[in-house]
């Protein structure tokens, strides 16, 4: 018999939301938090509906980091337009490794509204691609 | 070039001739240890134009045969910085460079005729210390304008890319989705 799971599954969508709640609070913590969770949510999101449609087979580990970034970038998925949500990763990293300011003409450093919006036009992009027919067909 | 065609399909059949059809200058391509090496963020970049003939076709009115003009232009090309070009060209291979060049130009010729604030194209390798051997080449189009207008650009870029994505074989294209990526800075 399985033991009650330490951490129950989690839809990504509620990072998205728990990062635009964090976006409005005043501190340099829930900031720095907002856009980490908000890569997560593009991140995670792409992941986990692309598995849906049957698009790809993820690996439910780091690798999937690399693995999402190019696979969104196909021309049947987001295209060039794909880009973008490694821009966000790089914007995370910055924000989530260097504690010191981070000025506005560092390289990857991009606002939270941005970080937001992006992640919001890449889900829902992918939310509104079709669902890949199987092979073969 | 696009230009040329535009110029061409502008010609008119009745009032004018085409009085020159002059190969324009190549950009003076320096022998590679003349490049001009230069300090950026404490690293050794070197620059390199971007080679491409300049075609123009020329018409004015039928007046004379002996009126010609000689007309010489040579139009500014966007400046390539490399930050480590070695690691760059090692990490693409032989047709990962030829797909960088493509971008390249396809990048110069969409900043030419939209007239992009483009100051220059920073090219480097990145590493994310995240991911086991993940490595790519970060293109940065650095534009003299505020970030949001500079996204707009690079948006606009990317149709571009997906028409040009459309021409290459398959190797080619996946070149391009995992080891090329872009993003803007700003110079001012």
């Amino acid at each position: 018999m399985m033991s009650e799971p330490l951490y129950r599954a989690v839809n990504p969508k509620t990072y998205l939301e728990l990062a635009d709640r964090l976006s409005s609070e005043p501190h340099e913590t829930s900031k720095r938090t907002a856009a980490d969770r908000a890569y997560y949510a593009a991140f995670l999101m792409s992941r986990d509906i692309l598995a849906t449609k049957g698009y790809i087979t993820p690996y439910y580990s780091s690798e999937d980091h690399r693995y999402v970034a190019v696979t969104l970038k196909r021309q049947d998925i987001l295209g060039s337009l794909g880009n973008d949500e490694e821009r966000i990763r790089r914007a995370r990293n910055l924000i989530m490794y260097d504690t010191r300011d981070i000025n506005r003409e560092q390289q990857d450093a991009r606002s939270l509204k941005w970080i937001l919006d992006t992640t919001k036009r890449i889900v829902e992009r992918v939310e509104n691609l079709p669902i890949k027919p199987p092979m073969g067909r | 070039m696009n230009s040329n065609v535009i110029l061409k399909e502008d010609r008119p059949t009745t009032s004018s001739i085409e009085i020159e059809k002059e190969r324009m200058h190549w950009r003076v391509m320096p022998p590679v240890s003349s490049w001009c090496s230069q300090q950026v963020s404490g690293l050794t970049a070197t620059t390199s134009p971007i080679l491409e003939p300049i075609i123009c076709y020329v018409t004015a009115p039928r007046l004379d045969s002996t009126w010609f003009v000689d007309i010489s232009v040579v139009t500014p090309r966007t400046e390539v910085i490399y930050r480590n070009q070695l690691a760059v060209e090692r990490f693409l291979g032989d047709k990962g460079k030829r797909v960088l060049e493509r971008v390249l130009s396809l990048a110069d010729n969409v900043s030419q005729e939209q007239n992009w604030p483009l100051s220059y194209i920073e090219i480097k390798t990145v590493k994310d210390s995240e991911v086991k051997d993940w490595q790519y080449i970060l293109v940065i189009f650095n534009f003299a304008c505020d970030f949001m207008t500079a996204d707009g650009y690079l948006h606009d870029f990317y149709r571009k890319l997906d028409s040009l994505t459309n021409l290459l074989d398959e190797e080619e294209e996946d070149i391009l989705r995992r080891m090329l990526f872009f993003d803007v800075g700003t110079t001012i």
